[in-house]
């Protein structure tokens, strides 16, 4: 049950799983099912920030792949962030959104899209 | 996809789910299951807005371990959204129609059926449907996400029967949609229509005076005489007050529409004679050529049937309780109730209904998970939406929601919700892209 442990937490970072996208999640899960969950693969399956930055995927696009706005995944996190705090100041649409959310929560929704890779 | 079974996917599940809200039953049924046997699917039930969003991200964020059932009487979805410019002929009703086809590809791996659920047994966790063809089929499920959307509650529409069909809400984009647009098209110059708004909770807040605007703004061009200054567009709003964007619309009736629009509120709908064209309401009585009744709303049938819908309204409509962190229902234990038929404090529209179905989603995954995972206990929503004022301009709303562990209600972020500083025809542009962008997080 270690070595198992030991060998899931290898094979799967959260950034590797959600990095890969789908095609990689799907390979991973193959991987991780024939063994009994662990807590830390579990924890895999819902990567921090995901949840809250899934409230820019209906303009952003889903895991913010689409550029029909601004493509959001693979940004910097650093820029992200920059670029949401400066938005709060804006009389706009996206404005009025960014003013919704705390520092920290700006963060984890920048450190997650960070996170994907841009398709 | 490999046959995923119960050991696999929900080891622990019973110790776990029994500590959490509602999940005694399911942690006796996990119990009751034989190891190794396999797992049943969610049962989606409902393929608009929510029901589409909840289908794909449960196959999405669970790696497609969790299959997923979606049930749907339509063959496709025809869009709300955008539903008012089939009324002044910028878009088509075949243009608004956004099929199953991605969700069902190895994509995604949701098995949508066509049919009509019929019945929902918490007690032996099955669904029973109904095909076009009237086959009755009952499956199992190992939880359900009803997302079934509202029905109309009745009032006195009295008249032939030709008269009485042309009635209509054109409140579900579909043939009323169509219909409305062709009594307006064969409306006389200078003829007049008439819109009655619900009492609240109903269906997109800011719906019923875009359309007002965007019917206006069609009159003003194709059924007015240059002599004409009487109201041809009379809006009848059972509510006190505008219920969205009040800068806007007030704006929009008083300085872009003046005279055209007539604003009349607090006129709680009485009656309406089909024949004669003539609606009774609480702030008198007026007549039209073309009336367009949006009824009050109640939780579509099957959700009240399976007694979901305690939580009742001022108006005598029955909506579905819920825990806002996981969208559970409050009554019945494994059944989830997402969008328009839910009872919260957020507003019933498809922009958040697909937030909303994100939320159930992830907490599904999380309910499923061997071992199971809390729940995220400060979710937030959102609510983005534009409104057409002119076939060349919009106005749009936005509002972000916070968990609020005290009342545990989703609460607006202070200063929230927001209305566009002006109606701009930058706002009509960026209101195509934002469409186009939802409509693809949803179906595809």
């Amino acid at each position: 049950m270690k070595k198992n442990q030991q060998q899931m937490r290898h094979r799967i970072s959260p950034n590797w799983v959600i990095a890969g996208g789908l095609g990689i999640v799907m390979a991973v899960f193959t991987a991780v099912v024939p063994t009994v969950a662990t807590s830390a693969q579990s924890a895999t399956l819902v990567p921090t920030g995901r949840l809250f930055a899934s409230n820019c995927f209906q303009c952003h696009g889903t895991d913010g792949q689409s550029g029909a706005i601004s493509q959001l995944a693979g940004m910097s996190a650093t820029d992200m962030f920059n670029k949401m705090k400066d938005q709060q100041t804006h009389n706009s649409i996206m404005g009025a959104q960014a003013r919704g959310y705390t520092d920290a929560e700006l963060k984890a929704i920048a450190a997650y899209f960070a996170s994907v890779v841009k398709k | 996809m490999n046959q995923i079974n119960r050991r696999q996917i929900l080891t622990g599940a019973g110790v776990a789910a029994a500590s959490m809200a509602g999940g005694l039953a399911l942690a006796q049924r996990d119990a009751a299951a034989p190891a190794g046997a396999a797992v049943n699917p969610v049962v989606v039930i409902g393929g608009g807005m929510a029901g589409a969003t909840v289908a794909k991200y449960i196959r999405l964020w669970s790696g497609k371990t969790i299959p997923v059932t979606l049930i749907e009487a339509n063959v496709d979805y025809t869009s709300n959204i955008m539903s008012n410019l089939v009324l002044n002929g910028q878009k088509t009703l075949a243009s608004l129609h956004y099929p199953y086809t991605t969700l069902k590809s190895t994509t995604y791996g949701v098995n949508v059926i066509q049919g009509s659920v019929t019945g929902v047994n918490p007690a032996a966790l099955t669904v029973t449907y109904k095909t076009p063809a009237g086959v009755s089929t009952t499956i199992p499920y190992s939880r359900v996400v009803m997302a079934p959307g509202i029905d109309y509650l009745p009032y006195t529409l009295t008249g032939t029967s030709a008269n009485k069909a042309k009635v209509v809400s054109a409140w579900q984009a579909g043939a009323e949609t169509q219909s409305l647009r062709d009594q307006l098209v064969a409306m006389p110059t200078d003829g007049t229509f008439i819109l009655t708004i619900p009492a609240k909770p109903y269906r997109c807040p800011p719906g019923p005076y875009e359309r007002a605007c965007i019917v206006a703004d069609w009159i003003k061009i194709n059924k007015r005489s240059l002599a004409n200054t009487n109201a041809q567009v009379i809006v009848l709003d059972a509510n006190p007050s505008i219920q969205a964007e009040p800068t806007n619309f007030s704006t929009a009736f008083n300085n872009i529409h003046a005279g055209v629009v007539k604003y009349v509120p607090n006129a709680t709908l009485i009656s309406v004679d089909a024949d004669t064209g003539t609606v009774v309401t609480a702030a008198g009585t007026f007549t039209g050529n073309v009336i367009n009744v949006i009824p009050n709303h109640t939780a579509k049938q099957i959700a009240r049937d399976v007694g979901l819908a305690t939580a009742p309204t001022p108006a005598g409509g029955m909506f579905c309780p819920v825990d806002v962190l996981s969208y559970e229902s409050k009554v019945i234990p494994g059944i989830h109730v997402i969008g328009d038929a839910s009872a919260t404090t957020q507003p019933k529209a498809g922009h958040i209904a697909n937030q909303e179905a994100k939320v159930c989603a992830d907490a599904i995954v999380r309910l499923m998970a061997s071992p199971v995972l809390p729940l995220d206990t400060a979710p937030i929503t959102n609510s983005a939406c534009y409104s057409p004022i002119t076939s060349t301009t919009a106005s749009w709303l936005s509002v972000v929601f916070h968990y609020d562990p005290t009342t545990k209600t989703m609460v607006a972020a202070s200063g929230q919700p927001v209305e566009a500083p002006s109606i701009s025809t930058g706002n009509y542009s960026q209101m195509n892209t934002w469409f186009s962008v939802l409509m693809t997080d949803t179906f595809k």
